[in-house]
Formats: C-alpha cells, structure tokens, sequence
C-alpha cells in the first residue's frame, strides 16, 4: 500500500496496477444510499440528508429524506422521513409525506402521512392518521414549503398506542 | 433505487478488497457521508464509513474513509482508517493512511502507518488472537 503514497490524501487514485477507488471520491460516495446490512445492529438514533436502506437491525429513530426498510430488517423506533418504505418489521411511529406499507411488512405503531399505500396482506396495528400541514421536515430536508406550523401540530410520539388495532385498510 | 445501492455496494467491495486484500462479502453496511449515527455500530460483517458516528463500532472488518469520521472505540478484526477516530482502536491488523487522524491508543497484533498520518495515543502490541471485548 506504500506505493501509493505519491498521491495526495483524498485524491481518487487509480494506478494501473490497482482497481479503482471511486468510493473515496465525494462525488461518487453523495448519491449512494447508507446501507444497514442485515448482520448490523445499530443501537441509537441515525440522522442522513440522504436515503437510508436498513436491512439490519436498528433501535433508535431514524431521520431521512428517504428511508427503506428492508424484508429481514428490525427497526424498534420512529422513522421520520419524505418517503418511507417498510417491507420488514418495525415497532414504532412512521411519519412521511409518502408511506409504503408492503405486503410483507409487520408494522405496529401510528402512521401519519400525507400519501399512504399498503399492500393487501400487510400487517399493520396501529392509527393510521392525515396529516394536512406540512410533515415536520428532517432537519436535514430544508424544502421551507410551509415551516412554521408544521412541528407544533405534530401528536405526541405514541408509538405503544394500540387504540387504532384492527385497522386494515386494503389501500 | 436498488440498483444503484447495489451496484455501489460491489464497487465498494471491490474497493475494499483492493484496499486490505481481505475477503469482503457483499453485504457490506455502508454508513454514507450524509448519514450521522449517534450510538453504537455492531456488525459481524464489513461496516464502511464515510458518515460520522459518535459511539462505539464494531466490525469484522472496519473501514473509515477520508470523510468519516468516528467519535468513540473501533473495534474489529481488520481496522482502516483513512478519516478521523477520536478512541481508541482494537484490531487484529490495524492500517492508517496518511489522511488519517487518530487520537486515542491503538490496540493491534499487525499495525501498518502510512508516512504523514496524525497519531495521538499509545501503540501497544498484543498476540493474536486478540481479544477484542
């Protein structure tokens, strides 16, 4: 690896003799999601201007623009994002401008939403609600369409909430 | 979507195998630049880091890239750390490029430091295998 150290630190190097190394590259890295393998475990909160596939196994809240959770994923906590995808298995309050619920998730705990989908054969127990004002943003997502009154309407995180179960809309 | 995450997955692999020699499945976890993770990282697998962290990751291999950035221990078999840790490191083969600033005591049986790095912190050597918790 000393061969290499003709190059300045951070520069992209790619001598004949290696495989490119891209990834280091901020320009290259910007647009590629964080990805949450299936075998990692995050315990605490996760915060991305970007988009976030969890595969693994999260216990925290998680804040995105754009936030998957994957069909082996386990996430035990909120997700706050402009979209939100759940395949796997979550426990906790989901809110997004944009819900997919997918057939092969299990999701327990409120969902609020501007625009909601759910695949027939979903699990899902837990409030399903409208949001009309503006989702609170994640601090990283300063889109400014309505700001101010946005944080004050959002309900208290009653992830535990069960008061909506047996709510199973087909769309 | 799943494309991209896919495709720079094995890019990423590549890049790693390319960087360490080691074998690198594909199911690398990457925490990328824009993502910020406050708590703990465990992973029997491979972890890459380009984000920043304030906690503890541990890894079978653990990569820090240039942007990263870890406020707490890295523990792991394989260690690479071209950004900033501020703790302390344990691994097997530890590897620092020059871009790299480590403050804290690095724990290692196999330690390789590129001319030009920032080391703070005790070096202290232990057989393998070490014991990493």
């Amino acid at each position: 690896m000393f061969s290499k150290s003709e190059r300045a630190p951070g520069e992209a190097m790619s001598s004949p003799s290696e495989p490119p190394r891209t990834p280091s590259t901020a320009a290259s890295t910007a647009a590629s999601p964080s990805v949450i393998g299936a075998d990692l475990k995050i315990t605490g909160n996760l915060e991305s201007a970007g988009d976030i596939q969890i595969d693994g196994q999260v216990e925290g809240d998680i804040h995105g623009r754009s936030v998957t959770v994957g069909e082996g994923a386990d996430v035990k906590g909120a997700i706050i994002a402009d979209n939100a995808r759940v395949c796997g298995t979550l426990s906790g309050q989901v809110r997004a401008s944009s819900v997919t619920i997918a057939k092969t998730a299990k999701a327990t705990g409120d969902i609020i939403h501007k625009t909601l989908s759910i695949e027939a054969g979903a699990f899902l127990e837990g409030q399903v609600k409208r949001l009309e004002a503006e989702v609170p943003k994640s601090a990283a997502q300063p889109t400014a369409a309505k700001p101010a009154a946005a944080p004050a309407k959002a309900p208290p995180s009653a992830t535990s909430s069960n008061s909506g179960a047996g709510a199973k809309p087909t769309s | 979507m799943f494309a991209k995450a896919d495709k720079s997955q094995a890019v990423m692999a590549e890049h790693v195998t390319a960087l360490r020699g080691a074998v690198v499945a594909a199911d690398t976890s990457v925490i990328g630049t824009d993502l910020a993770v406050v708590g703990d990282v465990e992973c029997e697998g491979d972890v890459q880091i380009f984000g920043s962290v304030e906690g503890d990751v541990r890894g079978r291999t653990v990569i820090v890239e240039y942007e990263g950035h870890v406020e707490g221990q890295v523990i792991g078999q394989h260690v690479h750390i071209c950004g900033s840790v501020n703790g302390a490191i344990q691994a097997a083969d530890v590897s620092i490029e020059r871009s790299a600033s480590v403050v804290g005591n690095i724990t290692h049986s196999a330690l390789t430091v590129e001319p030009g790095a920032y080391l703070e912190g005790r070096r202290p050597w232990r057989p393998r295998p070490l014991k990493t918790e």
